[in-house]
């Protein structure tokens, strides 16, 4: 499976992208750069959904598909073979649970979510069968305490608790394959013995630890997308992610521009303001026009501009700033060319979204 | 304050019916303000010592623990049993979190801390100012000395923060100082009228075995033969993590009925939580592990604790082999010895401290560095990065450069002479060190070939009598594994049902409860 997602992503970046892009994807770097590459090369669901790979990982599995005549490496370009591509084919990714996957939207949450509802069923279970002894397997401060506010509140009602709990659960996971259910519940824990680790998921199902990982994660996007769309169908779920929504997935910089443009400030006014440079804050203007769809960037490039940029790039069907640039004689700057590439992927993408 | 009310305490608060060796004799002692040492085996309830005292003392019990995961265990255990005044300050912390400590500090019966915390100014001087130490308790105290088996530099600076804590009363505990190391400990905390409370570490329930063969493949196979026959509870030490991997998975496979897994310090912090309760929770049979695996385990009915591959030293190997028969039952160390097997920890010893061309490269660097009025990088990264550097390498090397007067926190002390006489004297030192620790690896792998008792020869250097062993002594007394009857049905399994039964049961619905 996440040899499938990473000839995906090499087969979308074209080649114009090296494998830190890949890696940057994958652990969710908070740059415009990266924010841009996914949205341009329609990667954005697989932002920041493993974020504790390594480098070294990375490159071992890139080098292992070499191996296997997937992928070609020149410098640092990667390219998909025939081979590749025919892997690709036969099981696209909209067959696998790699679909369920949206990492612009949940990453800032899934792992808190998940690890609430862990804990949570974890002490439910043990204390509603009478066991005051064990240890929460997810050992973060901020879920533990989350946990502990809960546990405190449901006290009372704990069984009705976990029988609501359970039944949205259920419902949840029989929508998914067979095996997928079972390997979700197999990585619980509860009064009767300890969830199973990576490794034994990975002996069970005969995948590696990194596929593991990735459908783990794809599980926890297809739980958030259904009770956040489904909000009153699933309350006890919604319970344990209400907080943790924010409206835009935006770096926390990018946030505060985004509130001094609201405020009606001029560009160069918030650079000083915030005593930023002024790439940095046209770096957040184009982040916000990838992920705000009614964001309007009339203000920052004339009609005129956005249409001939647009039209070139779609005739050279290319990201590339620089070929866009040189190809309009450089009648426009390169923070013009990237907020209209940007508007439109980010809206397009949007859009292909809701169809 | 009397036994009773003491055994009282005990038992309302940890829910023990009565002290174990030494526990009341240690804290009577610092109760009445003496200055302890302490040396008890592992497993015999050293934590205790300080637990108890921090119920009954005015003030503040500081523990100063070399390990997080270790504080980060007992702080999770001591709240399980209800303690909650309890907290860990470790450098995972985020601000944030650590400022809500600070804040609340004075609310803490017991703060477990790292020693390099001690070193932080902002936290020192929360102590000074919101509470009053009434103990300060120096957990793995051969840490202290350079004679130690796990010497840490940053334990050297412990007598000058207790004299900024207004000198309170110190609880120093470990499980393996043989007698010049103790000395060693009073020394350095400069603490000369220190109370000795040493009692003897051999453990009469376990037998020991030293079996010598070619090679790991071999290995294998004997474990595979062993585990087929006794089927119980059991640890396997391997020095390296692609070994505990490679381990498990073979006798997955050439063990039909046991569950094997394998835990090292490259997993994810969930997943090492995971084995090691199921572990705990007799989920699991087997766990071949690194030396990462062991520290705060509590399992009593651990049988079978096997070296692989040997450490590096005989402290070690009885600190590993300590997990075994906690509650009393017999139980077996077994050591599995290829020829050049002591290659391993050889090249570990070589190669932990800096090598000539480090120091003499790290120093220029600093020399460069000051020419140009520099300061030293905030970031030990970029330092261990740039000068190719280990972490431990870099943190021996900046005390060194310290305690020389060249350096001085990140500042450069740049008009002193004497960096030569540094220089020479550092190398000194590493060589010293290092031969250390190259003659303790050459006491173990005596003792693997060792054609007598090899209880007698293993606790030669740290007692003088032994106990008489309840079952079997060893090898080449008296011991061999067809001999030994083992109930093989140790556990009930609790066998995966099928996923929609067995969320039921996750989550008590249903019949299945
Ligand atoms: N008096 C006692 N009776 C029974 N169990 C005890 C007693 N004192 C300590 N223990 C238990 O013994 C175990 C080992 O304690 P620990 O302090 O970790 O040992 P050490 O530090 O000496 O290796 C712990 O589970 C602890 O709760
Ligand atoms: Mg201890
Ligand atoms: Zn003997």
């Amino acid at each position: 499976m996440f040899n499938t997602l990473l000839l995906h992503s090499i087969q979308q970046l074209q080649g114009e992208r090296s494998a830190s892009a890949i890696l940057h994807m994958l652990t969710g770097k908070k740059s415009s750069q990266t924010f841009q590459d996914v949205y341009a090369y329609q990667l954005s669901t697989f932002f920041g959904i493993y974020r504790t790979i390594t480098r070294d990982e990375l490159m071992q599995e890139l080098r292992n598909l070499k191996a296997l005549h997937y992928i070609t490496t020149k410098e640092r370009e990667i390219r998909l073979t025939e081979a590749g591509m025919e892997i690709l084919n036969k099981e696209p990714i909209e067959h696998t649970p790699l679909a369920w996957l949206n990492g612009t939207t949940y990453q800032h949450m899934d792992q808190q979510f998940w690890g609430r509802l862990v804990v949570f069923v974890q002490t439910a279970s043990n204390i509603a069968s009478g066991q005051h002894q064990f240890i929460p397997v997810d050992d973060r401060k901020e879920v533990l305490n989350w946990v502990k506010v809960k546990y405190r509140y449901e006290q009372s009602n704990l069984r009705e608790y976990l029988q609501r709990l359970y039944s949205e659960l259920y419902g949840l996971l029989k929508g998914m394959p067979e095996w997928i259910a079972e390997f979700t519940t197999y990585r619980l824990s509860s009064y009767h013995r300890y969830g199973m680790s990576k490794d034994q998921l990975a002996m069970r199902y005969n995948l590696s630890v990194h596929d593991v990982t990735i459908t783990l994660q794809a599980v926890i996007h297809y739980l958030l997308q259904r009770v956040l769309d489904h909000q009153s169908t699933y309350p006890y779920l919604f319970q344990m992610c209400e907080d943790l929504q924010v409206t835009y997935p935006l770096t926390h910089s990018a946030q505060k521009t985004f509130e001094w443009i609201e405020k009606g400030h001029s560009l160069e006014n918030i650079a000083r303001i915030r005593k930023l440079k002024m790439s940095t804050i046209q770096d957040h203007i184009v982040e916000i026009a990838l992920v705000n769809p009614h964001f309007r960037i009339d203000n920052y490039v004339t009609k005129e501009a956005a249409q001939n940029i647009s039209h070139t790039a779609n005739v050279l069907n290319t990201n590339r700033l620089k070929t866009i640039r040189d190809e309009l004689s450089g009648d426009y700057s390169y923070f013009e060319i990237r907020l209209v590439l940007a508007a439109s992927q980010g809206v397009s993408n949007h859009e292909s979204r809701n169809t | 304050m009397n036994h009773e009310t003491l055994e009282k305490l005990l038992y309302h608060n940890f829910g023990y019916e009565q002290f174990r060796e030494g526990q009341r004799e240690i804290i009577e002692d610092l109760l009445k303000g003496n200055d302890v040492l302490g040396i008890l085996p592992t497993g015999t309830g050293k934590s205790m010592c300080y637990q108890l005292p921090a119920l009954v003392l005015e003030g503040t019990v500081i523990v100063v623990s070399p390990l997080i995961s270790l504080m980060v265990d007992q702080v999770k255990q001591l709240k399980q049993q209800g303690m909650k005044r309890v907290v860990a300050i470790n450098s995972f912390l985020n601000p944030q979190q650590k400022q809500q400590v600070y804040t609340h500090i004075d609310q803490y019966k017991l703060v477990y801390c790292s020693p390099e915390m001690l070193q932080n100014e902002q936290f020192l001087q929360v102590l000074k100012e919101k509470v009053s130490v009434s103990l300060l308790v120096v957990d793995e105290a051969h840490c202290i000395s350079q004679w130690g088996h796990e010497f840490r530099t940053d334990y050297l600076k412990l007598d000058e923060t207790l004299k900024q804590l207004k000198e309170p009363t110190v609880l120093a505990l470990s499980a393996t100082a043989p007698v010049h190391v103790q000395d060693d400990i009073l020394k350095q905390i400069n603490r000369p009228e220190m109370r000795k409370h040493i009692y003897p570490m051999d453990r009469e329930n376990i037998a020991f075995s030293v079996e010598h063969v070619t090679g790991m493949e071999e290995k294998m196979q004997r474990l595979a033969d062993i585990l087929n026959t006794h089927s119980v509870p059991t640890m396997i030490y391997f020095s390296s993590r692609q070994w505990t991997e490679k381990a498990a998975h073979e006798l997955s496979q050439r063990v039909q009925d046991l569950r094997i897994a394998y835990y090292h310090g490259g997993m994810d912090q969930v997943d090492r939580l995971l084995i090691q309760q199921q572990f705990m929770n007799n989920q699991l049979d087997v766990i071949c592990c690194t030396s990462a695996f062991g520290m705060g385990v509590n399992k009593g009915n651990i049988r079978l604790v096997v070296h692989a591959h040997i450490p590096s030293q005989v402290e070690s190997f009885l600190q590993e082999i300590g997990r075994a028969g906690r509650d009393g039952f017999q139980s077996v160390s077994l050591t599995l010895y290829s020829p050049g097997d002591g290659e391993i920890p050889k090249r570990f010893i070589e190669t932990e401290l800096p090598s000539e061309e480090m120091v003499s490269n790290a120093m220029r660097y600093l020399q460069s560095l000051s020419s140009k009025g520099m300061c030293i990088p905030e970031r030990t990264e970029d330092i261990e990065e740039t000068l190719q550097l280990s972490e431990v390498q870099w943190r021996f090397l900046s005390y060194q450069f310290e305690k020389h007067g060249l350096i001085k926190g990140k500042n450069i002390l740049k008009h002193q002479s004497g960096w030569e006489d540094a220089y020479y004297s550092i190398l000194r030192f590493i060589h010293e060190r290092t031969m250390i620790k190259q003659n303790k690896l050459a006491e173990l792998l005596h003792w693997v070939h060792s054609e007598n008792c090899l209880r007698s020869s293993l606790y030669r250097s740290f007692q003088t009598t032994l106990k008489e062993p309840t079952g079997f002594c060893c090898d080449r007394c008296d011991f061999a594994f067809d001999l030994w009857e083992t109930n093989n049905n140790f556990n009930q399994r609790t066998e995966m049902l099928n996923w929609e039964e067995e969320l039921q049961r996750i989550f008590l619905q249903g019949g299945s409860e």
